[in-house]
């Protein structure tokens, strides 16, 4: 094989590009709007506002903590899909910049999981501050977050990179992605406890990823309960191969990708 | 002459597929049909040809952005190639001075030499106080200027030129065109693609004439430049054809 071109793969320069080019994504959208980075505290804050209203005066009554639980889901909810849906655009939108410059085309979607990463750690501490009001303190269970949180970092860093590498083959992919997603909210356990399903169909929301992680990350933050190691098995698993396809397949269609979409 | 080439293109042809109404039905737009030459160390190349003729898509080859569809192209791997983008990647919502570092680091220039270089390609880009504005205020001349310092200090073996002149006003451009005269006296290898054909003239060692996706016999670069204004005379539009599969 043609050895590919010049550049060879320069790992540490390659995570410059991805950290400078987020950074600059961040500093952008900030620039886009009058509040800037307080809409990153905002948005949030505004979100769990409508969930406080809904679900104390409108629907009154249900379980006295259901905006909690809700926003806890959304939050973990939304890192992922938001960052999913981007990513789906992520090497067509940048045509013009990937045929002026030699970039490892793996460097897109990474960018985006990091800007959305970033936001999501500003949404935490809303989160942790409603957690705090709502009586839910912070036990041992908590020290277990990290570990969590870098596991739905890969999961999302597997479906983004995937959504990237498929649809800029597949253009009409980014609309079918939509409501991919739109059923997954609801496979997914955000507005409901998955353990309130049937044993049947429990055992089909194992392979979703995404549900086992939120149920365990929820019940680290609301009730202190250690994680079922056992369970974030599959769901590590399953990241790790779609995100080794994904890679690959970005890595053989590097020099595809800057002559479609 | 008979340095070895560190680049070769053998009959080289590139193919963009495009979408026919049907999702089955593909038609393929040959922007380069057959293409042969060598680049040699040392060489300034210029490359002419009307628009649609395939120039931009041949620097695209070489710089290595994209691999050909048929024919082989031969470099060594070591040969380090930087297309000259001028501001294709500037975000409009970021400083001149922060795209500076987003620019580099795209073109491929370690983050440590960029910082350390950061003021000399201010100070080359020459525009004032605009550099701590948004690029998005920027005229196009001032786009170029930027574009241009940043791209000039990259360190390159061989350096691909599209039409990059063609912006800023007089006298940015004769301080650019001086500026690439100095990298050509030394021993890097220069593509450029331009319409200029003063610039050609001036600048080129060796010109190749590219029409409808193929490249025709090297002359001297004076006797290609002026079997291209005699093509360009003849006025006959370039007529390109989609094959539909």
């Amino acid at each position: 094989m043609e050895s590919s071109a010049h550049s060879t793969f320069n790992l540490r320069h390659t995570a410059n590009v991805i950290l400078y080019r987020a950074m600059a994504e961040l500093r952008a959208e900030a620039s886009r709007t009058y509040a800037g980075y307080l809409w990153w505290i905002f948005q949030p804050l505004l979100m769990f506002g409508v969930y406080y209203i809904a679900f104390n005066f409108v629907m009154a009554n249900r379980t006295q903590n259901f905006a909690v639980f809700l926003f806890t889901g959304i939050v973990l909810w939304q890192w992922f899909s938001v960052s999913v849906l981007r990513c789906s655009g992520s090497l067509i939108s940048t045509k013009q910049l990937m045929q002026q410059v030699n970039l490892h085309k793996t460097v897109f979607p990474c960018s985006i999981v990091l800007v959305n990463t970033v936001k999501f750690l500003v949404t935490l501490t809303i989160l942790f501050a409603v957690l705090q009001i709502y009586g839910f303190h912070p036990g041992k269970a908590w020290l277990t977050l990290p570990i969590l949180f870098a596991l739905e970092l890969v999961v999302i860093l597997a479906f983004g990179c995937f959504a990237a590498m498929v649809s800029p083959f597949i253009p009409d992919f980014q609309h079918i992605l939509t409501t991919i997603l739109h059923l997954m909210f609801f496979v997914t356990g955000i507005i409901y406890d998955i353990a309130i399903m049937p044993d049947r169909l429990q055992r089909i929301f194992h392979f979703n990823p995404l549900a086992i992680l939120i149920r365990e990350t929820r019940a680290v933050l609301m009730y202190n309960q250690m994680p079922q190691w056992g369970d974030l098995i599959v769901p590590a698993g399953e990241a790790a191969i779609i995100l080794s396809i994904s890679f690959y397949f970005i890595h053989r269609f590097n020099k595809i990708y800057p002559k479609i979409g | 002459m008979t340095t070895k080439p560190i680049v070769q293109l053998d009959r080289i042809a590139l193919g963009y597929r495009q979408q026919a109404g049907l999702p089955w039905k593909r038609s393929t737009y040959w922007a380069i049909e057959d293409i042969s030459f060598d680049l040699r160390k040392g060489d300034t190349l210029g490359i002419i040809g009307r628009n649609g003729a395939g120039k931009s898509s041949l620097l695209r080859l070489i710089s290595g952005i994209i691999n050909p569809d048929r024919g082989t192209i031969n470099r060594d791997p070591r040969t380090k190639t930087t297309l000259l983008s001028f501001g294709a990647g500037f975000e409009p919502r970021l400083t001149g001075r922060q795209n500076i570092i987003l620019n580099g680091l795209q073109l491929g220039i370690p983050k440590e030499h960029i910082i350390a270089q950061i003021d000399s390609i201010i100070e080359l880009a020459d525009i004032g106080e605009f550099i701590n504005q948004p690029v998005r205020a920027y005229s196009t001349g001032m786009r170029a200027r930027l574009g241009f310092a940043i791209a000039y200090c990259v360190e390159t073996d061989i350096l691909l030129i599209d039409e990059a002149l063609a912006a800023g006003d007089e006298h940015f451009r004769a301080k650019a065109t001086k500026l690439i005269k100095e990298k050509i006296d030394s021993d890097l290898t220069v593509v450029i693609v331009s319409h200029s054909m003063n610039l050609i003239e001036k600048t080129c060692t060796r010109v190749i004439q590219v029409e409808h996706g193929r490249s025709l016999e090297e002359l001297s670069p004076k006797k290609t430049i002026e079997r291209y204004r005699n093509t360009t005379r003849s006025d006959e539009p370039t007529q390109r054809k989609l094959v539909t599969v």
